[in-house]
């Protein structure tokens, strides 16, 4: 993945067993302080695990986790991954509290698509890219090749670059 | 004596029109009329603004032929003046029931009056009036009102609130939670 410095906002469309990989790649390659995951696969303790096994810096993380139903860390921020109204003000305030330069990642836009229908989601996704991109974030979404066509085709739009198409 | 037989002829003519003219007018001023309102049923007390219902009877006592006979109405306050009156005119021969009704002023305030029918003729003043009360309730009916905007004003808050303070405190909730966090990992802006 190439560096992301002078990125806005680029889509990531891989291989299911290779998101994990592109996104560790992408956290090592970021020259940014700090940043947000929204962790949509899996819960956050446990994304943080395989990021620390791939070296990835998980102090500059701030983790947002839609799996976990229960309670965990209180430094992590748990949200319903159907309430993307909820998640979008989240997003927006942790961007807006975190000083300096930043980024976001999403790592399954295509999880989104099992509690929310692609309008939404679209819709959602097209609030955090302009918001990201008033505030000079990167952000960088992940979605597998899993054939939502529907909603990729309303999102390539909100990017400044699409990989994988 | 042709000439005398006509005048005499032309007097009693004369003479005939002019009973013509006074037996009718003899036959009006032995007119004698006697007349009762009586207020109807269930309107003894009444609400201002609410219609008050009665009925004239007129007799006509020395009716000779039926005549136009102009009633008047008068509401009176307690001490007797009119505070609202109407006229009519009813054509009576021996006798007339008349059904009517008068709105009373809604700015009258509780308490006692009465309503009079009046003929006036050439000869006398007829009348008849009954009491009636009026009662506060459209007053109270304006205090329900009163009451009931206020309650609809708090039960819209009420639910303007419960739909949208909700929604505001989890925000908040939520900023200050993101706040905390941040701040603890980097330290205070």
């Amino acid at each position: 993945m190439q560096s992301s410095e002078n990125m806005g906002s680029i889509l990531v469309i891989t291989k299911v067993e290779a998101i994990q990989r592109k996104i560790a790649e992408a956290i090592r390659g970021n020259n940014r302080d700090f940043g947000i995951y929204v962790s949509l696969n899996k819960n956050a303790k446990k994304a943080i695990e395989e990021l620390g096994k791939t070296n990835a810096s998980v102090e500059k993380i701030f983790m947002i986790d839609c799996v976990s139903s229960e309670k965990m860390d209180e430094n992590i921020l748990q949200i319903n991954p159907r309430e993307l109204g909820k998640l979008s003000f989240a997003i927006r305030e942790f961007l807006h509290e975190i000083p300096g330069e930043k980024w976001l990642i999403l790592d399954s836009l295509s999880t989104l698509l099992i509690y929310n229908n692609d309008n939404k989601v679209a819709q959602f996704m097209k609030e955090i890219t302009e918001y990201s991109s008033e505030k000079g974030v990167h952000v960088m979404a992940f979605t597998p090749k899993t054939g939502e066509e529907e909603l990729l085709n309303k999102i390539y739009g909100f990017f400044d670059k699409v990989e994988g198409k | 004596m042709k000439q005398i037989t006509t005048r005499g002829i032309l007097e009693v003519l004369a003479l005939l029109g002019l009973l013509g003219i006074l037996l009718p007018t003899s036959a009006q001023a032995a007119e004698t009329f006697t007349i009762k309102l009586e207020i109807a049923d269930n309107y003894h007390s009444v609400v201002a603004g609410d219609e008050i219902w009665f009925t004239t009877k007129v007799f006509n006592h020395g009716a000779v032929r039926r005549m136009d006979v102009t009633l008047k109405f008068d509401i009176l306050d307690g001490k007797g003046f009119s505070v609202k009156s109407k006229t009519k005119t009813i054509a009576v021969e021996t006798q007339v029931s008349d059904v009517d009704s008068m709105a009373i002023p809604i700015d009258l305030k509780e308490g006692n009056y009465a309503i009079r029918a009046s003929i006036t003729s050439l000869e006398k003043d007829y009348s008849s009036e009954e009491s009636f009360g009026i009662k506060g309730l459209k007053n109270e009916q304006d205090s329900y009102i009163l009451f009931a905007i206020p309650i609809f004003v708090l039960l819209s808050i009420g639910l303007l609130l419960n739909k949208y303070l909700p929604p505001y405190l989890e925000k908040r909730s939520l900023r200050n939670r993101i706040r905390g966090i941040v701040s603890k990992r980097i330290g205070k802006k």
